[in-house]
């Protein structure tokens, strides 16, 4: 049986402002869905009235089917979130602070130290098991939050901006965590700043604006629709030999203008879409000038990005 | 054979991930109740209040060595009235400031809900648990006060206890419960834990004494809405002259009543809440 996540007629106001203004969309399946929108836009309010930390002002949402504000107990029963930055006790360890979530959950005595011990290895803390948690540092105690949203290894997962506050490393971990967990059949539901990371591990992107969904599709699908009309791409190259000869970069196929960046790197503008960039790689890579790599300064789902949200606030 | 073996397979189907049968609300508050109570054991504020008690414990014992048990009775019935009697309410109060005063207005201040309330779990179960909680920190403060009362009652008046004495513990713990389910309603009622404990203390200190002496002294009536006219039957119990004011059953039925209605109202606020 599939999964699914439900807004309807989802409004949330604070005052004169709607922060969720009617929302209304469907996801389903096993599949990874970002949540985009610019500040303000009403992410993390839609992700607490999913998680039942707010009530919606009108409308309901649905998880497989039943209201959270309904019954909110059956609804989060295979939901793990995590929303904004939450704070465990600090006087607690992580293997308490989990302890605790386990039991709510409902997970068996008998598993539930294997479970925590897993989550925590998971993310990365297997050494602070037993250090108090009021002592951690903001990325580790993310980490922590990260390991309780998986605790019970739940089949549909709500993450606010999971990779906020985390090292490089950290992202890099969380983002092959959620990838990891894409593979294994479970519906994520994942807001974002990030759009290299959501085009790498989502399918489905769902953009908002003040509180209204401007587009729900799959990542393919809005790039095809929104993408560069009439705007250029730009890509960053970088060759082992100085480039002597930005010239023939520029005759080739689809290309505006080439802007020599240092000795060995060029950026290229070119327009065209997906085919162009394709002939483009491929051309640089047959000629003897030594590229060494190829990176999109701007990427397809930024351009369609900025396309739909034409301002912030 | 074969017929068995598919039955079997319906009966107990292979455990899906994630699907844990969640408790029962009974059990949540439950649960709810135990970290708490592990989290007052690890606060400043358990060990500060189990000082205090510790202290007095200890000062009265004192006194009583020193000058002897005629300054506060000749009896172990005045014994209990001029220490347990005089004192408990006052404990009963810190109590309820000290682990009430903050306990819902914190989890938001601190956003420590936030990790809770994203769980299979619903809301009153959360707060009757924490409140659970409290007064079960609450009782280990007050029973070990109760103890260096009574290991003194024993010493100086021998092993027979008054059983008024219990009938007055019996109240001091309806007095807690209401006590604690008032400060939990003004700690739900704000988002700030300051604030909350602030207007907890300065209620419970001398807000109430204060308007009930202002009913009392200008309007000539006693001033059966406040939780602190009930305090008075954990002493007036020992005493034979009856009746008071209020008498033990008025002043019950102001604990159950403040109890009662704090908890609906205080579960109803934090229902309602939002966490933002
Ligand atoms: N408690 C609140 N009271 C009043 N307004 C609020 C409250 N919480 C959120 N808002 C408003 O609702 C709008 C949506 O906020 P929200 O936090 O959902 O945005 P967001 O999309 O998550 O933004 P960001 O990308 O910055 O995290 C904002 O305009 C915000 O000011
Ligand atoms: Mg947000």
């Amino acid at each position: 049986m599939g999964h699914s996540l439900e807004a309807v007629h989802l409004s949330k106001r604070y005052g004169s402002l709607m922060a969720v203004d009617n929302l209304n969309f469907r996801i389903d399946g096993a599949k990874c869905v970002g949540f985009l929108g610019p500040n303000g836009a009403g992410k993390t309010t839609t992700l607490k009235i999913f998680t039942s930390m707010i009530n919606p002002s009108t409308g309901s949402t649905l998880i497989d089917g039943v209201s959270v504000q309904e019954d909110k107990k059956a609804a989060l029963r295979s939901c793990g979130s995590l929303v904004e930055t939450p704070e465990m006790y600090h006087s607690f360890t992580p293997m308490e602070a989990l302890s605790m979530i386990a039991e709510i959950r409902g997970i068996p005595k008998g598993e539930r130290v294997r479970l925590i011990r897993d989550a925590v290895f998971e993310v990365k803390m297997d050494q602070w098991m037993d250090r108090k948690i009021g002592k951690f540092s903001k990325g580790m105690k993310q980490r922590i939050n990260i390991a309780s949203a998986l605790l019970s290894d739940p089949e549909i997962v709500i993450l606010d901006e999971p990779t906020s506050g985390l090292d490089p490393r950290g992202t890099a971990e969380v983002k092959s965590l959620i990838k990891t967990l894409k593979t294994e059949g479970r519906l994520i539901f994942m807001s974002s700043h990030l759009l290299s990371e959501v085009s790498e591990v989502c399918d489905e992107v769902a953009i908002i604006d003040h509180g209204k969904l401007l587009v729900h599709d799959t990542i393919r699908n809005v790039t095809r629709r929104f993408a560069g009309k009439a705007s250029s791409y730009l890509v960053e190259v970088e060759f082992s030999k100085p480039v002597t000869d930005t010239k023939a970069i520029s005759r080739l196929g689809g290309v505006h203008s080439v802007n020599r960046i240092d000795q060995w790197t060029v950026q290229i503008s070119f327009s065209g879409g997906m085919e162009v960039q394709e002939g483009l790689l491929s051309k640089l890579a047959s000629t003897r000038m030594g590229m060494i790599s190829f990176k999109p300064v701007s990427s397809e789902l930024e351009d369609s990005y900025l396309n739909l949200v034409k301002d912030t606030l | 054979m074969a017929s068995n073996k598919t039955k079997k397979r319906e009966v107990a189907p292979a455990p899906q991930s994630g699907e844990y049968p969640i408790p029962s609300d009974m059990m949540h508050i439950w649960i709810m109740a135990k970290y708490s109570i592990i989290n007052y054991f690890r606060s400043r504020r358990f060990y500060i209040m189990l000082a205090i008690a510790l202290i007095l414990g200890l000062l009265f014992s004192l006194l009583l060595w020193k000058y002897g048990t005629g300054t506060i009775g000749a009896s172990s019935i005045g014994l209990y009235v001029g220490w347990w009697g005089s004192t408990i309410g006052t404990i009963v109060v810190l109590c309820a400031i000290l682990f009430g005063g903050d306990a819902i207005s914190r989890e938001f201040q601190n956003k420590t809900g936030y990790s809770i309330i994203g769980n299979p779990i619903r809301r009153a179960p959360i707060y009757l648990g924490k409140l659970l909680g409290a007064f079960m920190v609450s009782l280990i403060v007050i029973v070990i006060y109760m103890m260096m009362v009574v290991a003194n009652s024993i010493y100086y008046f021998g092993p027979s206890i008054p059983s008024q004495f219990w009938e007055s513990l019996a109240f001091t713990i309806i007095y807690t419960a209401a006590a604690l389910s008032l400060t939990f309603v003004i700690s739900s009622l704000s988002k700030s834990g300051a604030v909350s404990i602030a207007v907890s203390a300065v209620l419970l200190l001398f807000g109430f004494g204060m308007i009930g002496l202002l009913v009392q002294v200008f309007g000539n009536v006693q001033p059966f809405f406040l939780l602190s006219y009930s305090e008075a039957i954990l002493s007036s119990v020992f005493s034979p002259v009856q009746p008071h004011d209020p008498t033990v059953l008025q002043g019950l039925i102001i604990m159950v009543v403040y109890f009662s209605l704090c908890t609906m109202l205080g579960l109803f606020v934090f229902e309602k809440k939002g966490l933002d």
